[in-house]
């Protein structure tokens, strides 16, 4: 097969999506990413005051300047400002996946709500050529650590897909062997635009 | 012709000269080339005559080497049909001819089963509105039978994405041969459906696509009973049956009741997360389903089957339409 089109999202497209980005992107595959949920949501100082801005709007490069300006020592000990440095190197802004027009070959979301909600918004679109497009959920925690390993299993499983003579017809296949080897549960499904 | 399309002409030459010239280039070089002569073909020749005088250049691209080129062929004869039915007189034999690639290649295979999905209910459409059809559509017609019968064929299919694309092609059959209702849900406005077709019809059976659809909701709920089929399609045809209970919902109930029987009688060779992907399916469907004007009567049945699938009762009562909005329908 060719280079697959693939898409990372995660909910915020702040931590788990960008660090599988930024990771799969070095490694030459054609991938973007995105976030799920309404708005991008990134830790405040205390759990009820997260900090909130809107996607598609706000570049991470607002968001940098804006926690710099609100507590520069916070959020470079907490380790935010580190990440969206790292971000707004490799993209401007935080992106909507509902608000993406571009087609995948494969779609893998981080967490089973994400899953949920691609999945909503795919299989409520209007149909327009029945292009066929795999969604994959695998859980990964939202924090550093995890967001590091995560980036290892999606490259892993990226390049699995990227060996397959016929993608459709192997699939299930990659999928059990990976999910055997990576020990989390992987959720899949075929939509069509 | 004038001045303006001869221009677009010559560069629809240049583009195709292009294409045919380059031999150590890549795929995808003269991929590039041919979809600029596609775009200026389609969408910047109102008369359609470029269509005419290019058709014959781009059809030679059928027998390339490339795969990639191949399928790229196979979309050209759809969008030409959409800018001019009458080709598909002409046209029907070429997919007929690309379904059997020369090298078996799968990717063609699927592009062309996907591209008749789209093509049929456009095909129906138009076929229904020839007021005195000549032989020569009548003709199309019989060879788009044949292509039908071969693509319906591929359900036996051993490589998955075949079988894939031919449910596709069912549910799309399916749609096309039976009549919209007034509670039919989320197709488009101009989508074809059986009542359009006339009663007498020169060529045509209502009657007769009235029972192949039957057969081919059958053939679909056949499949959720298969023992051996595997994850990947039988989440497609569990998207292709709802797609079909919205769109035409006197098969709610039939749906509904397969979908009962599947819960209970998941095939024995999912794996645990393959099982768990499918009820994650079933699940995100029937709620989609229970907001459908025409469940109302199979409330209490859809509600127990989610409940067993592990629907929260939240999630259920925000799928279920409010009283006031019930009672509306009632009235």
């Amino acid at each position: 097969m060719g280079r697959l089109k693939l898409a990372v999202s995660c909910s915020s497209n702040m931590n788990r999506s960008m660090e599988a980005h930024s990771f799969l992107a070095k490694k030459g595959f054609n991938v973007q990413s995105f976030g799920s949920g309404n708005q991008v949501k990134l830790p405040g100082p205390s759990p009820d005051r997260p900090n909130v801005y809107e996607f598609n709007s706000a570049t991470y490069n607002d968001i940098y300047n804006d926690l710099v300006m609100k507590d520069k020592t916070l959020y470079t000990q907490n380790g935010l400002l580190h990440m969206l440095d790292r971000n707004r190197r490799i993209k401007e802004s935080p992106q909507k996946f509902q608000t993406c027009e571009d087609r995948f070959d494969v779609i893998i979301c981080l967490e089973e709500r994400v899953y949920d909600q691609i999945l909503e918004d795919l299989q409520t679109r209007e149909s327009v050529d029945g292009q066929s497009v795999h969604v994959i959920n695998m859980d990964i925690q939202d924090n550093h650590e995890e967001a590091t390993i995560g980036a290892l299993f999606v490259c892993d499983l990226c390049t699995r897909l990227e060996a397959c003579e016929d993608l459709d017809n192997e699939i299930d296949e990659v999928l059990t062997d990976f999910e055997s080897k990576c020990n989390r549960n992987i959720l899949h499904t075929i939509c069509f635009y | 012709m004038t001045e303006a399309q001869e221009s677009v002409g010559d560069l629809v030459a240049s583009e195709i000269q292009e294409a045919q010239a380059i031999n150590n280039g890549t795929c995808d070089q003269r991929l590039d080339h041919l979809r600029r002569a596609q775009e200026l073909i389609i969408h910047h020749d109102p008369s359609g005559s470029l269509l005419d005088n290019f058709l014959d250049e781009m059809l030679e691209f059928m027998i390339d080497s490339d795969a990639k080129i191949r399928c790229f062929v196979v979309g050209f004869i759809l969008e030409a049909c959409k800018k001019e039915m009458e080709l598909i007189k002409k046209m029907g034999s070429n997919l007929l001819f690309m379904l059997s690639d020369q090298s078996q290649n799968v990717s063609v295979t699927k592009k062309v089963i996907n591209v008749a999905t789209l093509l049929y209910p456009l095909l129906l459409s138009w076929m229904s509105k020839q007021k005195n059809p000549d032989q020569e559509t009548e003709l199309a017609w019989e060879n788009f039978a044949v292509l039908k019968g071969r693509v319906l064929h591929q359900i036996e299919s051993e490589n998955e994405g075949i079988r894939t694309q031919t449910f596709k092609f069912l549910e799309s059959c399916i749609l096309a041969q039976t009549p919209k209702t007034a509670q039919s849900e989320g197709s488009k406005a101009d989508s074809m459906s059986l009542d359009q077709v006339p009663r007498d019809h020169r060529f045509i059976s209502y009657r007769k696509l009235d029972l192949e659809a039957k057969q081919y909701i059958d053939s679909l709920l056949q499949q959720l009973s298969a023992a051996h089929i595997s994850s990947l399609n039988l989440l497609t045809v569990i998207s292709c049956l709802t797609n079909i209970a919205r769109q035409r919902p006197e098969y709610m109930e039939k749906v509904l009741l397969a979908f009962e029987t599947l819960h209970v009688n998941l095939p024995p060779t999912l794996g645990t997360s393959q099982v768990k992907s499918v009820r994650k399916e079933l699940k995100m469907h029937l709620l989609r389903l229970l907001k459908h004007e025409a469940s109302s009567p199979f409330h209490p049945q859809i509600t127990t089957l989610l409940t067993d699938l592990g629907a929260s009762q939240q999630e259920v009562l925000r799928a279920l339409p409010s009283d006031s909005e019930l009672k509306r329908r009632m009235r």
